[in-house]
């Protein structure tokens, strides 16, 4: 059977979901957006205009639930390349946002800038495990003016291929994104269609949906985006002091969420992707270390698989700042634990320093932990022909199965996963290349990977478009008053 | 007794219990006892022993949190008996304190200012979401010694610049210093906006605080 590790029990799901229910009919969310407020008491919410909270009834919740799509795709610009949810399959999501890139060799680190974001988008271009982009290194270059807001965007879509996850800061921000995409994937209806976008909308913990980020999503309404739901309630800090509270108020934000997506535009594609995380005592930050973040990601699987909606699941990081030992025992634990609960979609590999690092020795590590992971989701084959009794008879007592067709058959169908990592050289053989280390190798695997990946590039025309776009953009719109 | 009303105060401290800590400075001045004597024989010495732990890793953020949410309790009962009697405990500084505009992340700026006061600053904390003027007026108003200034994302960090460059129009800088945190602020980004200071955690800001007043660490 495949691997299937539950850490909720059928009973402990269902009341997350019933006190869920409880908490938004209640307390309710304080829900910062005029807009979103006025769509919400249309929708049957019970809204005070004067403290801005928004109770939820249990109908509005559950009709929100079942008008939310269960199957669809997640687009991208390679051609033949989609992503169907909800299908069995898992993959990564680039985590994202570091303000530094570290030195995996000398343990320096410098402050990320635009070389450093497009080496990392292209990194994660050149990697099939990576099915998802997100930015891995704060995009600080794009937010002078609107005109570099779309050159961030003309660079995303020129140099990632498959499907992309980003936010926007304001609805004026988001016209012009759609811009791109429309120009990018052929039109608002294949946008539509074919999803080779999705937003990341984030309430903000505990039981806050923010104005202006809120604002920025409704105005892709008409355009059919999906968007992952993912709050980041943090243990202690933005959540009470329980994991089992966390996930709870995880869920509540997410549900609150989706109650404004559908009656937004009832039908829209959703991704339950919230984020429960806990804080590091020391020093009150996120850093991901702590093993429980295995538990929440997999318990954010089993949520969704309640509500079966496709599920982006976050399982830590590292605090520690150099790939290595700590940052992949850290990485393979939370790791192995969340993909065993099956989600579609994982975030995400190659930060440090919670999250404020990149690392790109860390990245191919933990691509290879998510490899691993997946062997681990995938089971034991008991199908009637791998029991092999026929190769036992045959061989008998005392011989050996190195020259049966299964043995080899076993070696090349992933029975046993084969690694490239595994090192085949003799003790000699490595002490006579010098001794390298496991950080020194991909160290080098990763500057081989820069300097040979090549983006698919873009039609020059529609290029071409999209530097009018840019042109225009830098015409018509003065240095983006949000960011300065 | 009083030297048990003091260990008792330090305890209540050490123990993060609000209700205690005021409650034995309420005993305190019922008692006669000197309301300064009360604070840094008493309660302070709860302080400096949770500030070391916590140094040492024994103590986490959450209970030193506590210890100074009773230290604030404490002091607010302590105050008008020291005004009272024409005394003040010594203060190394006022401070400012907001997140700024555009930005409603709160815990940061919270514990920055928890951990200020209990250090021995007065803190004037805005909340989240603060117009620059705001934060200018108060400054101005209290004579600040700094300006706090928080910010979570690299789309609001640009309010810290807006604020330093609007300090400079008012000539300011020579008076009020500014500190800056938030965990997308770098040291490169400290250095380009030209602040006083900045510091990557809470307990680091007070350390960071002292240094720009030249107080004693």
């Amino acid at each position: 059977m495949e691997t299937d590790l539950k850490v909720l029990s059928d009973a402990e799901v269902i009341q997350v979901h019933e006190r869920s229910l409880s908490v938004l009919a209640t307390t309710g969310v304080r829900v910062d957006s005029a807009r979103a407020r006025k769509l919400l008491k249309n929708a049957g919410a019970d809204v005070d205009s004067k403290t801005r909270i928004v109770r939820f009834p249990r109908a509005l919740i559950e009709d929100a639930l079942k008008l939310a799509p269960k199957k669809f795709t997640l687009g991208g610009r390679r051609p033949g390349w989609e992503y169907k949810v909800n299908d069995g399959k898992c993959t990564l999501l680039a985590d994202g946002a570091a303000t530094y890139v570290i030195d995996g060799l000398t343990g320096d680190r410098r402050v990320a800038g635009f070389d450093d974001w497009l080496d990392a988008t292209r990194m994660i271009d050149s990697l099939d495990e990576i099915g998802v982009y997100w930015s891995m290194v704060e995009p600080t270059f794009a937010v002078d003016s609107i005109g570099d807001f779309v050159k961030y965007w003309r660079n995303i879509v020129g140099n990632f291929t498959k499907h992309i996850q980003d936010v926007t800061h304001t609805p004026e921000e988001t016209r012009w994104m759609l811009e791109v995409l429309g120009t990018v994937y052929g039109g608002k209806e294949e946008v539509r269609r074919s999803h080779p976008m999705s937003f990341l909308l984030t309430p903000a913990s505990p039981l806050v949906l923010e104005g202006p980020h809120t604002d920025a999503f409704l105005e892709t309404a008409g355009w059919g985006i999906p968007t992952a739901i993912m709050p980041m309630p943090m243990m202690g800090g933005t959540a009470p002091g329980s994991l089992i509270s966390t996930i709870l108020l995880a869920n509540c934000e997410t549900l609150a969420m989706l109650c404004l997506v559908q009656s937004t535009e009832p039908g829209t594609p959703v991704i339950y992707a919230p984020c429960p995380s806990i804080m590091d005592p020391h020093s009150g930050r996120f850093t991901g270390s702590e093993v429980e973040h295995g538990l929440l990601g997999a318990a954010v699987t089993e949520m969704a698989r309640y509500y079966n909606l496709p599920v982006e699941a976050s399982a830590g990081g590292s605090g520690y700042f150099i790939p290595g030992a700590r940052a992949s025992y850290e990485r393979a634990l939370n790791w192995a634990v969340s993909i065993l609960a099956w989600p579609d979609l994982l975030v995400g590999p190659g930060q440090l320093g919670g999250s404020m690092f990149l690392s790109y020795e860390q990245l191919l590590i933990d691509v290879e932990v998510f490899r691993r992971s997946n062997r681990l989701s995938d089971g034991i084959n008991t199908t009637t022909k791998e029991w092999l009794e026929v190769d036992l008879a045959a061989v008998g007592p005392g011989g050996n199965f190195l020259n049966r067709q299964s043995t080899r058959k076993a070696l090349r169908s992933g029975e046993v996963y084969i690694s490239d990592f595994d090192s085949n050289l003799t003790y000699e053989a490595w002490v006579s290349s010098g001794k390298p280390t496991l950080i020194q190798e991909l160290n080098e695997w990763a500057k081989e990977i820069l300097a040979t990946h090549k983006p698919l590039p873009l039609d020059p025309a529609v290029d071409r478009e999209l530097d009018k776009i840019e042109q225009r953009a830098r015409r018509e719109t003065k240095p983006n008053p949000s960011k300065g | 007794m009083s030297e048990e009303l003091l260990k008792a105060m330090a305890q209540s401290i050490i123990d993060g219990e609000s209700e205690i800590a005021a409650d034995l400075a309420r005993q305190a001045i019922e008692a006669g006892l000197d309301p300064l004597t009360a604070i840094s024989k008493g309660f302070v010495e709860g302080v400096n022993q949770v500030g070391d732990s916590f140094a040492c890793g024994d103590v986490f953020l959450p209970e030193l949190v506590m210890a100074g949410e009773a230290m604030k309790a404490a002091i607010a009962v302590l105050e008008p008996e020291l005004k009272k009697r024409g005394a003040a405990r010594e203060v190394l500084g006022k401070v400012v304190l907001a997140t700024v505009e555009g930005d409603i992340h709160e815990i940061g700026k919270s514990l920055v200012g928890t951990m200020l006061t209990a250090s021995g600053f007065e803190v004037f904390d805005l909340g989240v979401n603060v117009p620059a003027d705001q934060i200018l007026a108060k400054a101005e108003e209290v004579k600040a010694d700094i300006i706090g200034l928080s910010a979570l994302l690299t789309t609001t960090m640009v309010r810290q610049k807006e604020i330093i460059e609007a300090m400079d129009a008012r000539g300011m800088r020579n008076r009020t210093k500014v500190m800056i945190g938030g965990a997308p602020v770098t040291s490169d980004w400290v250095e380009k906006i030209k602040a006083d200071g900045y510091s990557e955690d809470a307990i680091g800001a007070v350390n960071a605080a002292k240094l720009l007043l030249d107080a004693p660490a």
